[in-house]
């Protein structure tokens, strides 16, 4: 994926969301941040079976419970 | 004074928890001790941003008068600690590291709680990277903690004084936390042990949030026996905290007696052994040497995709920090160091469909690598920092685009835990060609902390790497 998130677009959403303090370069570098992390839940998301966003937080902790080694 | 000042503070925790007990020294001579420590460490270090010194003297002779009267608090009575100041007590200002922190908390840590109960002593509050944002350590807020080791070099963060000040032998234990590595980094570059527990196992209840998804509370100790001392006195359910597992925690100590003859120490064929250095490198590989010697197996482990793990724990930090530092950012962005607000508002970036789908996946990835990784080896053995600790000037890069690739370096070995919410506890295993220390990790399935104990008590048993501590120059 070649494509980068806009930094242009980053520094209107942080001016809407009122952090007028965030000025180009500082947008660029969240911008490209952002990027590599959005490209990388892109590739995981392809092969693997999310859970119902609902319920993603008590299943990850029924998911640890599960898994757990068991009491000595 | 029976023993020196120097000798006690080079106890272990529970030599000093014994000593106390057994009336062979006060608890005010340890804490003279561990103060007169710091006081000449401070300057070259500065892991302290403040010292309760009256308040500590104050603690320490209600415990030695409760002694007197054959009331003990328990296993920590008497015992002087130090946290990261992200651990609120009511009335007093936690810092977070940071010139923007809010006001005096109006409540007070389970965990200090807990402490409080087992009877240990609260020394100071611990310098930290601001707001807990960052593995280096830096802090251009409150100055930077240095490593004692050697002060041009990081301590790592971002509990940066933990490492520091339980090395340099100034407390006897430490609470840190761990969202990205932040325990165990400080831990392997100091010398001492660090452990992230299971995501659950201890309560976040008053501690400062940075990311609820990824935050683990954890500790530092100087041998395993500390560190399952300390853990016993704090871990299990919390019912204002409603991430902790309803478990019973095991008994810590006793889980130590075991020996690791049969176990399989798992070394990774993939990913965690990739961009090593070989100074780094051949420490790690020498600690398997001691594992075969005890009697365990060392046996190769085929690894799940791990690649994107640490992007996806980034997902989940920077998302949720942003959201929690949003009002604070528009209200006193000023008050940040410039670098620390850039990597607050790294949310404004990331689409909240793909934060979404970063919690969404979390139990599927979890699962996979538990059941692929442990079906292979009993716990994990792998290098806590792939490199050795850089100098403070090295990775001064301040907001530059750089940043983002001194820190996934960094936290290349330990982010992946966070994501997956698995144990994973920092050893000392000897120094890099620099003379700092580094360590192994061990990582386990989840609340196998007494497990990664266990092995890491047979490693120390072994070996004298704990031993080793840091001097001043002589004057």
């Amino acid at each position: 994926m070649a494509e980068t998130i806009d930094a242009q677009a980053v520094l209107i959403l942080a001016h809407t969301q009122g952090q007028t303090w965030v000025d180009v370069e500082t947008a660029k570098r969240i911008a490209a941040a952002a990027t590599t992390a959005v490209q990388a839940v892109a590739a995981v998301a392809s092969g693997v079976a999310a859970a119902p966003l609902e319920d993603s937080a008590l299943e990850f902790a029924a998911t640890l419970e599960a898994l757990a080694e068991p009491q000595l | 004074m029976s023993a020196g000042a120097d000798e006690i503070t080079g106890w272990s925790l529970a030599h000093a928890a014994r000593a106390v007990s057994a009336g062979n020294v006060s608890s005010r001579e340890i804490v003279s001790a561990c103060l007169a420590r710091i006081e000449r460490w401070q300057p070259r270090i500065h892991s302290f941003l403040d010292v309760f010194g009256e308040k500590a003297l104050e603690a320490a002779d209600r415990a030695d008068a409760a002694l007197a009267l054959g009331r003990s608090a328990g296993a920590l009575h008497g015992v002087p600690l130090a946290h990261k100041d992200m651990f609120y007590r009511a009335g007093r200002v936690s810092t977070m590291g940071s010139n923007a922190a809010p006001p005096a908390a109006t409540t007070t840590s389970t965990l200090l709680e807990r402490l409080d109960r087992a009877g240990a002593i609260e020394l100071g509050a611990l310098n930290m990277s601001e707001f807990a944002l960052g593995p280096t350590g830096h802090n251009a807020s409150k100055g930077h903690c240095r490593n004692p080791w050697n002060p041009a070099h990081v301590a790592c963060g971002s509990s940066s004084g933990g490492g520091s000040t339980v090395a340099a032998r100034l407390a006897f234990g430490s609470l840190g936390s761990d969202t990205g590595g932040s325990v165990r980094l400080p831990a392997s570059v100091t010398g001492v042990l660090g452990l992230k527990p299971t995501y659950g196992l201890l309560s976040g209840y008053g501690m400062m949030p940075l990311s609820h998804s990824a935050d683990t509370p954890g500790v530092f100790a100087r041998t395993t026996l500390d560190l399952a001392l300390l853990l016993n006195a704090i871990a299990g359910h919390d019912s204002r905290d409603s991430r902790t597992s309803p478990r019973t925690p095991p008994n810590y100590p006793a889980a130590l007696s075991a020996d690791v003859r049969g176990l399989r120490i798992g070394v990774p064929q993939s990913f965690f052994l990739e961009q090593v250095s070989e100074d780094v490198a051949r420490a790690v590989q020498a600690s398997l040497r001691v594992f075969t010697s005890l009697g365990a197996q060392v046996v190769p482990v085929s690894m799940p995709d791990c690649e994107h793990l640490t992007e996806l724990s980034r997902v989940l930090v920077y998302s949720e920090a942003t959201a929690i530092h949003a009002a604070n950012l528009r209200a006193r962005s000023a008050d940040y160091s410039p670098q620390v607000r850039v990597r607050a508002a790294t949310g404004l970036g990331i689409p909240a469909p793909v934060y979404a789908q970063a919690l969404a996946l979390r139990p599927s990835l979890v699962d996979r690598f538990v059941r692929s990784v442990f079906a292979q080896c009993d716990v994990l053995h792998l290098p806590t920092l792939g490199i050795p600790a850089p100098t403070i000037e090295e990775t001064d890069v301040g907001g530059a685009a750089v940043m983002w690739e001194k820190i996934a370096v960094m936290v290349r070995c330990t982010a992946p835990f966070n994501y997956l919410g698995l144990p994973a506890l920092a050893v000392p295993c000897g120094f890099t060609d620099n003379g700092l220390p580094t360590s192994f990790q061990l990582a386990g399935r989840p609340f196998a902390e007494a497990t990664l104990l266990r092995v890491a008590h047979a490693y120390e048993q072994a070996t004298d790497w704990h031993l080793r501590k840091p001097e001043l120059p002589k004057a």
